[in-house]
């Protein structure tokens, strides 16, 4: 500082250039902020969204599963059902063969198939059993066939064997 | 910084440059624009008195400084109340009877300092309220700065700025300074004894001293005689010489030789300086000095004198640059 008095001090703009500036970074703050409120707010509803959607995938998951389990147990229901129907068809068709026994023959052994029918027992004499019993499963099924027997009480043993058709199915139903 | 710097740069600049002498007021604009002068011009005004400067002035500093914002003005201060001391110490203001208080001083290369008056400052700063001002820069500052563009002579040299109402005295012996000086040339001032009127500077002081300078080197009498003969007819010439031109001068320019002729006489005489004889003289003439003053002093004081033109405007703003840091 070689002079005797200070230099004013000077401005670096004029006073509207610096009004305009002042404009122009206070619109640039306000900016700035709005834009690192939705940035802040975007990555917020981002991460909500990822964590929506990875909730949304276990859902779809469970849902999944749940399905599963469902047709699962719709299966099951229906495989129920059938059996149960075919119990009270069963159930039915013995209770019908029952009815279908007089009182002199008494059963010791039923076998039930699709085709065909075994029963085993015993009669007090053998035209109660071709009087009451052979009409009805003849009746019924297109072949019947019959062995007598006595055992040692007096009594008439009978082993009937019934089909309706040529036996090709082995599974037994009881 | 640097970002500061290169937009200071890119702004524009306007330098002014006022001197104001009894009569007129000569302002200079320089306007700049990354490094380079765009504008210049150079005004002189008529002022009733320099105690006030007057409205058309006022505007014309009001409308540049409308259209720049980064405007200097800076001021020549060519007041009575200022000097220069051959030393930055307070003791040495002490020992020339300066009350270091009521100047403000600026030390200049840790060499000397230059000083003004309080008052003179604060008058400048008043003449300048309407406009207002950014620099004061001192005469002593303004050939200080232009010795700073020459090559220092080993030899004791005066260095003299001459401006239409002052002249500015600084004498170095090398880099060492040695004495200064400031003159209002414009009227009449009692502030020096001079003598000048009295013909200090006779033929026969003149001539004691030349015999003193051939004592030094000739012990030989006859060769003493004849030098002095020849010495003789040389003086009797320069001495019809002298008058003539002497004859000539008169107002500004015989008040110009009186306080220079004052002014060394203090040099030599006064025991404040460091006492050396004058090798050389350099005017750094800024208001077109009547070269019968250059022949006149050349055959007075007997020494080469160096006439260099010289403007004190573009002094002031490149003083004015160099304090606010603006390098093209």
């Amino acid at each position: 500082m070689r002079s005797f008095i200070k230099p004013r001090k000077k401005k670096l703009f004029d006073d509207m250039t610096t009004m305009w500036l002042a404009f122009i970074v206070l619109v640039s703050i306000a900016l700035m902020v709005f834009g690192g409120v939705i940035y802040y707010k975007s990555s917020f509803y981002i991460k909500m969204i990822d964590s929506l959607k990875e909730n949304n995938a276990k859902k779809t998951y469970i849902v999944n599963h749940l399905k599963d389990n469902i047709s699962l147990i719709q299966m099951q229901a229906s495989l129920d059902k059938d059996v149960k129907e075919t119990n009270r068809i069963l159930k039915q068709s013995m209770k019908n063969l029952f009815d279908l026994i007089p009182d002199q023959i008494t059963l010791t052994k039923v076998v039930m198939q699709k085709k065909s029918l075994l029963l085993c027992g015993y009669t007090n004499s053998i035209d109660s059993y071709t009087l009451l019993l052979e009409p009805p499963l003849k009746s019924i099924f297109t072949k019947s066939i019959v062995k007598f027997s006595q055992d040692g009480k007096g009594h008439t043993l009978f082993e009937s064997f019934n089909t309706m058709d040529v036996l090709k199915d082995q599974n037994v139903s009881r | 910084m640097s970002l500061l710097k290169s937009l200071k740069k890119r702004l524009v600049y306007q330098f002014i440059a006022i001197v104001i002498y009894e009569t007129t007021c000569d302002i200079k604009v320089q306007r700049l624009k990354n490094g380079e002068i765009v504008f210049e011009e150079a005004k002189s005004f008529e002022i009733e008195s320099k105690e006030k400067l007057n409205d058309t002035i006022i505007d014309y500093l009001d409308s540049l400084q409308e259209i720049v914002e980064q405007t200097y003005l800076a001021l020549f201060l060519n007041t009575h109340g200022q000097g220069v001391v051959p030393s930055c110490a307070k003791s040495v203001y002490d020992k020339f009877h300066i009350d270091f208080d009521s100047v403000k001083h600026v030390c200049i290369n840790n060499d000397y300092s230059i000083y003004a008056s309080l008052i003179d400052i604060k008058w400048v700063e008043k003449i300048f309220d309407h406009s207002g001002l950014d620099f004061v820069f001192s005469p002593f500052l303004v050939l200080n700065e232009l010795i700073q563009n020459f090559q220092l002579s080993t030899d004791t040299t005066l260095y003299l700025l001459s401006n239409t109402n002052s002249m500015t005295i600084m004498i170095f012996r090398g880099k060492q300074f040695l004495y200064g000086t400031f003159v209002n040339i414009a009227k009449e001032e009692d502030l020096l004894d001079s003598g000048f009127e009295n013909d200090t500077f006779s033929n026969n002081s003149m001539e004691d001293e030349m015999m003193d300078e051939i004592d030094l080197d000739i012990d030989d009498t006859e060769d003493i005689l004849n030098i002095l003969e020849t010495q003789s007819t040389q003086i009797d010439e320069n001495e019809e010489k002298v008058v003539k031109i002497k004859n000539k001068l008169f107002g500004q320019d015989l008040r110009f030789v009186k306080y220079l002729d004052a002014s060394l006489r203090e040099f030599y005489d006064s025991d404040l300086y460091v006492s050396d004889f004058v090798n050389k003289v350099i005017v750094f003439d800024a208001a077109k000095l009547n070269v019968d003053i250059i022949k006149y002093l050349e055959d007075e004081l007997l020494v080469e004198i160096e006439v260099i033109p010289a403007s004190i405007d573009k002094v002031l703003i490149d003083l004015s640059k160099k304090e606010v840091g603006y390098f093209a």
